[in-house]
């Protein structure tokens, strides 16, 4: 009986001796099984750890459904008035609170910077539960229509622009001319829930009344605003059915009385905060994770493989220690000594690969993955590694303890000596060889797949040119409040100012085609039709800057745009859904209590990422106090910097800084983030997929050629040509291949059935626009794999084979 | 066409090795005709196996010339070489190689398939029985090799050797791993190929089995020493 630590140190012996055995191993299973720590705690994270907010099951986003006479959804978005009144008269929630998330330059700072605020009422500090790490929160001298100009800091926010000032409770800071007085910091600790967009983190908190919505807005029941949001924690014992019905009740009868809309009516949907945050992540991180579990299944194919060639290895001094008495249990006992300390090391660099794996997800998934700042080594991440290592050693040393005829290692010393007692089988081969086939091609299929749509998003033309143009938003500094006769007279000396500069080509005073769309709620006159297109205010440069081609009537002009005049341009796609039969220009609509807006031109539509190019758009003279510029250069290698710019600004006024300024490309950009990160993890878990099944297939493939080798010499003397012996072992490879094929089929019909709705978006027709390529690229990898071992033997004098 | 079957010129064969270069043969010149029965002997590392494998193209010449019934054979291909074997030369291995895999029909039968000539089925099984009937292995055509005794293997050997009609046969210890009775037996066929006509050329190292060849080669630290014409 050894003892453990014998043991152990005869393992590390042994194994000492095999460093490119014991690396093989580490980076192989170190890779995979950091992926498998770093994407298991991230699903923990999304589907099972709680939120870090008290009872926060019961709390939900109200969400505020505008619907069509048919009940169809036309728009999920708050009114202003609608949101404060259902804030103030709701009885079912115990507690609730109503936000707007915003943006604004910090005019007191001499960096100017423009930062994420949030307006909201003091119940969202109690509802969050959020500790002070200085000062305090919101309190009843906060609530509605109190105007206490304070502001509240983010931990981060403080630390960011404020440098993490101990007097910070002292500072003012001053935001659209409002000067308000920073009452405290958020704890390090406390993250918000990010409902607006996954990545946004508040830096500054204000009391609700201080939100940027105009007075005009605050009363009109009849535009919706997508970045207002209601949170209430349910009354215990409430149901959440009679909650929906009562508050949707409450709202709807209120809003019919406005008039906006005959047969239009309101419906509040509430919806788990949770789910609300985590949104459509859960399905990918649950994606992500069916991908690395692939991988990591084709890596214990791999390591299997590798284990069972070193039992083979091993006959010689196993049969020794089987002559000198040990036992069955002893050689396994050696066996799992060995693997417990390649997969104990293989786990710990796993754990550093994961905690990698983690500060690449927060540098660069922030805005893509929810909660993705909570991440970090956790319980459940040791006791997944902890596990795992157990078990894959445990394995290990199962199956190469399996090969070993107990017997015929015994009787391999007493001399016949053909070394028969340890022997991978022909149907483990082939096991082997079919499983790490069927994985692969999964995964390939599924990457492609995934890898095809993102591509498809990516490269769909954009129906316009962006290449030169950058954005830019101005804002004022001031506390005196600039009326729009001032701002009308600045903004055109601004645009005067750029358009004189011989770099600059042209200007268009406006929002750019990426941005600055609203959903528009507007009637047609003749019919009585509502239409909820997506509105945007541009001038008469505006098409002819970006490239989008008339196809019928005219374009907006000066004298439009200068007079407010009420004429749209529309797209096709609400050319075609909208009017039906009759002609489109001429067409007439009302918004609201506006004048009547007439159709004077139609344009080809434009491609944005994520968006049917079957989107209704209109479009409407931009009002020329707008603050808002696209600027096209002459050379888009000469654009001017943020710099340059705000010096023109202030030239011309000194009241008056950037707000934003981008040029289009990187923004347009900016909207296919996901996109680009689907297409760059995919691609490479493909090309990962591809050379861990290479490796693994080549290494059970050059295993059976170094079986076969006397025979294909001996073949090789009868007179077998090349061609003979590659479409030897291609046959013979072929079949395990095939089954792997079928095996995947297989995978995939049980992963379609168990989990249809779930996989339907992934698992699809659309798959099997990839089916050829992806086995194209596995059988070619199977060639290589089975041919690449045969031509050294072809290569090689016949007779060295024959030995 | 010349009765020469086999004609080597000054070959000369180098192991060439990390810190030492092995000169197993060291200028050998043989020539072998139709009909010979040539045998060849020497002490263990004289090259006898080397040469073996040079005459069977499953090795090259380091130096020297190689012709098989005249055709220059020094400088081949892949595929060349392998053609070569195919159509001129039978083997007989000491430890049998027969594949598993294949029936006894289908190792006796694998030259013809690889050959270039596409014989047709019933051609490969004729060929196949007359070769089978020759060593008195008709009855065993259905069986697995590792189904059969070594010296019945052997004999399965030669009728494979034997199939494609070869310009000579390079037998290699053909004993080596058989009992005396059956090897006995397995030389028995060899002399009475030869005595139809059959060209065999022979590395053994029991004497006696050496004295059964019409020609005797000794081979002596990679050089042919000695040639004895029994009468
Ligand atoms: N592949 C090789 N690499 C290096 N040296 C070799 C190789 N094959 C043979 N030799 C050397 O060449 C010489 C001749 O070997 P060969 O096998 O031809 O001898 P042999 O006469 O057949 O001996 P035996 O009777 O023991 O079979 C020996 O010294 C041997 O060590
Ligand atoms: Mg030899």
């Amino acid at each position: 009986m050894k003892s453990i630590t014998y043991q152990h140190k005869q393992a590390w012996a042994s194994l000492k001796k095999k460093p490119g055995f014991i690396v093989t191993i580490l980076v192989t299973m170190g890779i995979t099984l950091g992926a498998l720590l770093c994407i298991a705690t991230l699903n923990y994270l999304l589907l099972a750890k709680p939120l870090p907010y008290p009872d926060q099951n019961k709390l939900y986003v109200g969400q505020h459904l505008l619907q069509d006479p048919a009940k169809e959804v036309k728009a999920r978005a708050y009114t202003y008035p609608g949101l404060v009144y259902m804030y103030q008269k709701q009885t079912s929630f115990s507690k609730s609170t109503i936000v707007s998330y915003e943006q604004g330059v910090v005019t007191s700072l001499n960096s100017q910077p423009t930062v994420d605020t949030s307006a909201t009422t003091p119940e969202m500090f109690e509802l969050m539960n959020i500790q002070m790490s200085k000062g305090r929160g919101f309190s009843e001298t906060e609530g509605l229509n109190a105007y206490n100009p304070v502001a509240v800091l983010s931990y981060k926010g403080w630390l960011q622009y404020f440098d993490g000032r101990q007097d910070i409770l002292e500072q003012k800071l001053t935001i659209s001319g409002v000067s308000y007085r920073i009452i405290g910091v958020t704890s390090k600790s406390f993250t918000e829930p990010q409902l607006l967009k996954t990545g946004r983190e508040t830096a500054v908190w204000l009391p609700w009344d201080y939100n940027q919505t105009s007075e005009a807005v605050r009363k009109y029941w009849g535009d919706v605003s997508s970045s207002l949001f209601f949170i209430g924690k349910l009354k215990d014992g409430e149901q959440l059915r009679m909650a929906t019905q009562v508050l949707t009740d409450l709202v709807d009868v209120r809003w019919q009385q406005e008039g906006i809309a005959t047969g239009w009516s309101i419906r509040i949907d509430l919806i788990q905060m949770k789910e609300v945050i985590l949104g459509e992540s859960k399905t990918m991180a649950l994606l992500l994770l069916g991908g690395v579990l692939g991988l990591v299944l084709i890596a214990i194919a791999n390591i299997s493989n590798l284990f069972m060639s070193r039992t083979v290895e091993q006959q010689g001094s196993m049969s020794i220690h089987a002559a000198l008495g040990a036992k069955k249990s002893d050689l396994f006992n050696a066996m799992f000594a060995e693997t417990l300390q390649l997969m104990v090391m293989s786990v710990i660099i796993g754990l550093i690969i994961a905690s990698a794996g983690f500060y690449v997800l927060q540098t660069y998934l922030i805005d893509v993955l929810p909660r993705a700042n909570e991440l970090s080594v956790n319980v459940f991440t040791l006791g997944v590694a902890v596990l795992v290592a157990l078990l894959l050693a445990w394995f290990f040393a199962k199956l190469s303890a399996n090969l070993i005829n107990y017997r015929q290692l015994k009787k391999d010393l007493q001399g016949s000596g053909k070394g028969t007692g340890v022997q991978v089988s022909k149907t483990k081969r082939q096991w082997l060889i079919g499983s790490q086939v069927a994985l692969a091609t999964v995964l390939v299929i599924a990457n492609l797949s995934l890898f095809n749509k993102a591509m498809e998003t990516i490269t769909t033309p954009k129906g316009f040119e962006l290449a030169g143009i950058s954005q830019l938003s101005i804002s004022t500094a001031t506390s005196m409040p600039i009326n729009s006769a001032q701002s009308r007279a600045v903004m055109q000396e601004i645009i005067d100012s750029l358009a004189s500069q011989p770099q600059v080509k042209k200007i268009s005073q406006g929002k750019s085609p990426v941005s600055g769309y609203d959903i528009w709620a507007m009637k047609e006159i003749s019919t009585n039709e509502r239409l909820t297109p997506l509105g945007k205010r541009i001038d008469s440069n505006y098409f002819e800057m970006i490239g989008q081609p008339l196809v019928e009537g005219r374009n907006l002009t000066a004298d439009d745009i200068k007079g407010g005049a009420s004429v749209m341009v529309v797209n096709e796609a609400f050319a075609k859904s909208f009017n039906k039969g009759s002609p489109v220009l001429g067409m007439k609509v009302t918004r609201g209590s506006d004048s009547v807006i007439e159709v004077v031109g139609v344009v080809k539509g434009i491609n944005l990422p994520n968006e049917s190019d079957q989107t209704p758009r209109v479009y409407m003279p931009e009002r020329i106090s707008s603050y808002h510029l696209m600027i096209q250069f002459k050379n888009e290698n000469l654009v001017f910097t943020r710099a340059r710019i705000a010096q023109i600004v202030s030239n011309v006024d000194s009241r008056f800084n950037i707000f934003r300024y981008e040029d289009l490309k990187s923004l347009h950009t900016k909207l296919m983030f996901a996109e680009i990160t689907a297409a760059v993890t995919t691609s490479s878990i493909t090309l990962l997929v591809l050379f861990l099944a290479g490796v693994g297939l080549y290494g059970i493939l050059s295993y059976n050629i170094q079986l076969r080798q006397v025979e294909i010499a001996t073949r090789m003397a009868i007179g077998a040509k090349q061609k003979h012996l590659y479409s030897l072992v291609i046959k013979d490879s072929s079949a395990s291949i095939g089954w792997g094929f079928v095996g995947s089929f297989v995978i995939f019909v049980v992963l379609f059935l168990g989990f249809g709705d779930a996989v339907s978006v992934y698992i699809n027709i659309g798959l099997l626009s990839v089916v050829p390529l992806a086995l194209g690229m596995i059988v070619l990898l199977a060639l290589f794999a089975c041919s690449w071992p045969l031509r050294r033997i072809i290569k090689r004098p016949v007779i060295l084979s024959l030995q | 066409m010349s009765d020469i079957k086999i004609l080597l010129k000054d070959v000369k064969k180098v192991f060439e090795m990390e810190d030492v270069d092995t000169y197993a043969l060291r200028g050998v010149n043989l020539e072998i005709r139709a009909g010979e029965y040539v045998s060849i002997s020497g002490p263990s590392g004289c090259g006898k196996s080397t040469l073996l494998s040079i005459l069977g193209l499953l090795d090259t010449t380091s130096e020297g010339q190689y012709f098989i019934e005249g055709t220059d054979v020094t400088h081949l291909s892949i595929d060349e070489a392998a053609e070569i074997r195919n159509s001129k030369i039978g083997f007989i291995f000491q430890s049998f190689n027969l594949i598993d895999e294949l029936s006894v029909f289908d190792n006796v039968a694998l030259p013809l398939r690889y050959s270039t000539e596409n014989f047709s089925a019933d051609q490969i099984t004729k060929r196949v029985n007359e070769g089978l009937e020759m060593v008195e292995m008709s009855h065993r055509a259905g069986h697995q090799p590792n189904q059969l005794s070594g010296g019945q293997q052997q004999r399965i050997a030669i009728a494979r050797a034997l199939v494609a009609e070869p310009a000579i046969l390079l037998v290699d210890e053909p004993t080596g791993n058989l009992d005396s009775k059956s090897g006995d037996n397995v030389m028995a066929i060899l002399a009475d190929l030869n005595n139809k006509g059959t060209t065999i050329c022979m590395v053994t190292h029991d004497p006696r089995y050496a004295n059964m060849a019409k020609r005797q080669l000794k081979l002596f630290d990679g050089k042919i020493v000695m040639t004895e014409q029994p009468a």
